[in-house]
């Protein structure tokens, strides 16, 4: 019969709130790079020509067809190897993830970027808003408001892969429950206690997310 | 490089073969738990979202961390072939489709809204 003892957990869980802190970090640093490569990249799409678009294709389908694992690797032990670059795990994934998160954003953006009204682009025209203006005040903020929940599901999807950053030894929440999980064999407890704090932060961001988006809703 | 080719062939066809395990395992659960999740009694219908909502929302590294080191630990005796999570997600997938299918259906008139006709 196996005997729970929490005890160890509580007198190491500095570990793990630490690590869910950077978690939290990751997560937010990448989205925000993340954001800024897909928006460009969907700008560049969409007002592109066929090299161009084949380029952004390009780019989106490779990352989104290899694992986030290898693309860690590839980046932490690959490049350095053939670049003379250095850099410690935490820019190395925060790198990759940022590259991974804006494949994802591309296709987001573009979508909400092809869901402006037409009506409202040709209404910016009427009024003799200049190429730069319509985009400014009349396609971005109509896209960011369809794009939101999109956003939000990405967000927490990218929560959840910062888990990845333990095989680096990054030392966010998964790392922590794997030391604790070889350094006192609470293995059952440590799991009983990282899954939910993966959880209720998921759905806590979840839940604060969804409330800006009915602020922002579409109508 | 080149003499580490066969390796590298070797792990291609574990991935090919834990691929098509999953989903088959999946498929089955994920139909079954679909069908609790839209025709299924409440309690039950409550514990699959309930399973749904908790493997969604943790890492797959944890769910894998958890089920290879943990259950062992906790004396239960499992091959370490880490199925749960891709299970789950297909599962989802799945009961979501159906869930859909159902809602759908149930807006319709009741005749054309069996899901044989849908499938």
């Amino acid at each position: 019969m196996y005997h729970f003892n929490f005890g160890l957990i509580w007198r190491y869980f500095d570990k793990l709130s630490w690590g869910l802190v950077l978690s939290l970090e990751l997560a937010v640093a990448s989205i925000a790079i993340g954001v800024v490569i897909g928006l460009a990249l969907a700008l560049v799409y969409d007002g592109g020509g066929r090299i161009t678009r084949a380029l952004v294709s390009m780019y989106v389908e490779f990352i989104r067809n290899v694992p986030l694992l290898l693309l860690v690797y590839l980046v932490f032990y690959g490049i350095p190897t053939v670049v003379d670059l250095q850099y410690g795990a935490t820019t190395s994934f925060v790198a990759t993830l940022s590259v991974y998160a804006g494949a994802y954003l591309v296709e987001i953006f573009r979508a909400g970027l092809a869901a402006i009204p037409r009506g409202l682009i040709d209404a910016g025209k009427a009024i003799g808003l200049t190429p730069y203006q319509r985009l400014v005040y009349v396609r971005l903020p109509t896209m960011f408001r369809v794009v939101l929940p999109s956003l939000s599901n990405t967000f927490v999807s990218l929560f959840k892969d910062t888990s990845v950053a333990s095989v680096l030894a990054v030392p966010e929440l998964t790392y922590g429950a794997q030391w604790i999980n070889f350094n006192t064999f609470r293995i059952v407890e440590v799991y009983a206690v990282v899954t939910p704090m993966y959880l209720v932060t998921g759905y806590a961001i979840l839940g604060a997310l969804r409330q800006l988006e009915r602020r922002f809703a579409v109508r | 490089m080149i003499s580490s080719l066969p390796s590298l062939g070797r792990g291609l066809w574990v991935t090919l073969e834990v691929s098509v395990i999953v989903v088959a395992v999946s498929l089955a659960l994920g139909l079954v738990f679909g069908a609790v999740m839209t025709y299924g009694p409440l309690p039950l219908k409550l514990l699959v979202r309930l399973f749904s909502d908790v493997v969604r929302g943790i890492p797959v590294l944890v769910l894998i961390f958890f089920i290879y080191y943990g259950l062992p630990a906790a004396g239960v005796d499992i091959n370490s072939l880490a199925l749960l999570s891709e299970r789950a997600m297909i599962r989802t997938c799945l009961s979501k489709a159906l869930n859909s299918a159902s809602i759908a259906a149930r807006t319709e008139s009741s005749d054309r809204a069996m899901p044989s006709k849908l499938a």
